[in-house]
């Protein structure tokens, strides 16, 4: 449940989205995307309505989403990030698979490309997912909690990825959960609670007196 | 062997139950995958009494007939299983084995009205609760393998979309996949398989059908498509014996007999399936 939200994010930039459990972090990206019902209200990209910009965003579900034990292998997950672009018909070009050997090879996933997935570590099943969504080449990349559960170094490699998408002019939104890493590695937060506690740069949204309301 | 596929009874009733066997091997793995195995129990026991309404309304025994009865009760009760679980808040199982129950009743009580009124003529409706192929001829055969052949030509014109969808529907709905169109046909195409299924395994037996194949494949495949191809192979063989020794030995019914080679195949793929389900350690 989340009410009286009035969020404008900035384009290019790397947003994470803060607050504590309950908060509606996950609900604010999944209804902005359509995922659940909206009582009111409307949200607008680049000034479009979703249905128009469908395929300029890529989204990245919470892992616990899908079911892990399907027989599919990593690479077969990232190929469904071509869905946007073939549609129900078209099969995959040669393009088509070079951009999915690019990016899996930018994430270190060629040597696990015919693992099943049933069979990977909490941050390869990440590194698949991040995958999946730039194979779809969209500008703006929404991910739900993408470092649960991922270890150290594929948290850096993460980071780098995503701070390097941003520097070619991607957009980037992120629900987080992880306060100590925000100001290190974010352009923007925001901060919710039911409703938005605060919206800005990393040092002005993390004061103490926001993360008492937040928090506290 | 040869000899005995030269009699006429024998040949259908194997054909048939290879068909059934097959097909339903097919589509079980979406079930499967998708953990809706239990679909195929709501949509098997609800298409009794579409079968005995079907023969209510037409007086005919024409399987062509009986099946689009079937097929459509089995698709109403799915239906308000769904509603019930989207709209009233019900537990899917409790949803289903309400559905699955009541419909069933309903079947029993239509058939013994049946029995009552046409005692003469409703021979061939009963064998629809537990299976029985040894019945089938030329047409019916042509008949399930025409429908056979429309749901599997549906999974296979939608396979791609319909895979990203079962293993991630957030997602798949993220990027506008078309998500209603595509469930309401994976569905259509499943109903099609049960419909075609109750007539060797019988509404009661159909849903291990589309759940034993895949079930056992899974152990042999890291991959979907193999796993439907592996799925439909264990169905279609276990189909051909299962019918093929229940008409030349002893006078057993079909269905039962499909589903015990099916357990064991199960249960052989469980002990000794190379897939383990327990993580290997890799370096990440």
């Amino acid at each position: 449940m989340l009410w009286d939200v009035d969020l404008d994010l900035p384009g290019s930039q790397l947003t994470a989205i803060v607050g504590p459990n309950g908060a509606g972090k996950s609900t604010l990206v999944r209804a902005a995307l359509d995922l659940v019902p909206r009582q009111a209200g409307s949200a607008r990209f680049w000034d479009q309505p979703l249905r128009d910009v469908r395929s300029r965003i890529a989204f990245v579900p919470q892992k616990q989403e899908v079911d892990w034990d399907f027989p599919v292998t990593v690479r077969d997950v990232v190929l469904m990030g071509l869905t946007p672009r073939l549609g129900l018909f078209r099969r995959p070009n040669g393009e088509h698979l070079q951009k999915v050997d690019e990016v899996m090879e930018r994430l270190g996933l060629q040597p696990l490309a015919k693992r099943p997935i049933s069979h990977l570590s909490g941050g390869q099943q990440q590194r698949t997912f991040l995958a999946r969504a730039m194979v779809q080449g969209a500008e703006l990349l929404i991910m739900d909690e993408p470092f649960a559960g991922v270890d150290g170094p594929t948290e850096e490699l993460l980071f780098a990825t995503l701070q390097s998408l941003r520097d070619q002019g991607h957009s980037i939104v992120i629900v987080h959960h992880d306060l100590e890493t925000v100001a290190k590695n974010f352009d923007h937060v925001v901060l919710l609670k039911r409703e938005i506690l605060a919206t800005g740069s990393p040092s002005s949204v993390l004061v103490d007196s926001n993360l008492r309301l937040a928090y506290g | 062997m040869v000899d005995l596929l030269g009699d006429y009874t024998i040949r259908m009733v194997t054909i048939g139950s290879a068909i059934v066997g097959g097909l339903c091997g097919a589509l079980g793995s979406f079930a499967y995958v998708r953990r809706q195995s239990l679909v195929g129990d709501v949509v098997g026991h609800a298409a009794l009494p579409g079968v005995a309404l079907a023969y209510l309304i037409s007086q005919s025994k024409d399987l062509a007939v009986l099946m689009l009865g079937a097929g459509l009760t089995g698709l109403l009760a799915l239906a308000v299983s769904i509603l019930a679980v989207r709209y009233c808040k019900m537990d899917q199982g409790t949803a289903f084995a309400s559905v699955l129950s009541t419909s069933f009743g309903v079947g029993v009580l239509l058939l013994s009205l049946i029995q009552q009124t046409h005692a003469a003529d409703q021979a061939g409706l009963d064998r629809f609760l537990f299976g029985q192929a040894a019945t089938l001829v030329e047409p019916q055969i042509i008949t399930m393998a025409g429908v056979g052949t429309g749901a599997l030509a549906l999974m296979l014109i939608f396979f791609r979309p319909l895979v990203t969808l079962s293993f991630d529907p957030s997602y798949s709905r993220s990027t506008g996949l078309p998500v209603v169109g595509l469930e309401s046909i994976l569905l259509v195409a499943l109903v099609s398989s049960v419909v075609v299924g109750i007539s060797v395994a019988g509404v009661v037996l159909v849903a291990a059908l589309l759940a034993a194949p895949a079930a056992a494949a899974h152990r042999w495949c890291t991959r979907f498509s193999t796993l439907v191809a592996v799925s439909a192979a264990f169905g279609a063989l276990s189909g051909a014996t299962g019918g093929f020794l229940s008409s030349t030995w002893a006078n057993v019914p079909t269905g039962p007999l499909i589903i015990l080679i099916l357990t064991g195949l199960v249960i052989v793929s469980l002990l000794w399936g190379r897939r383990r389900t327990e993580p290997r350690e890799v370096p990440s």
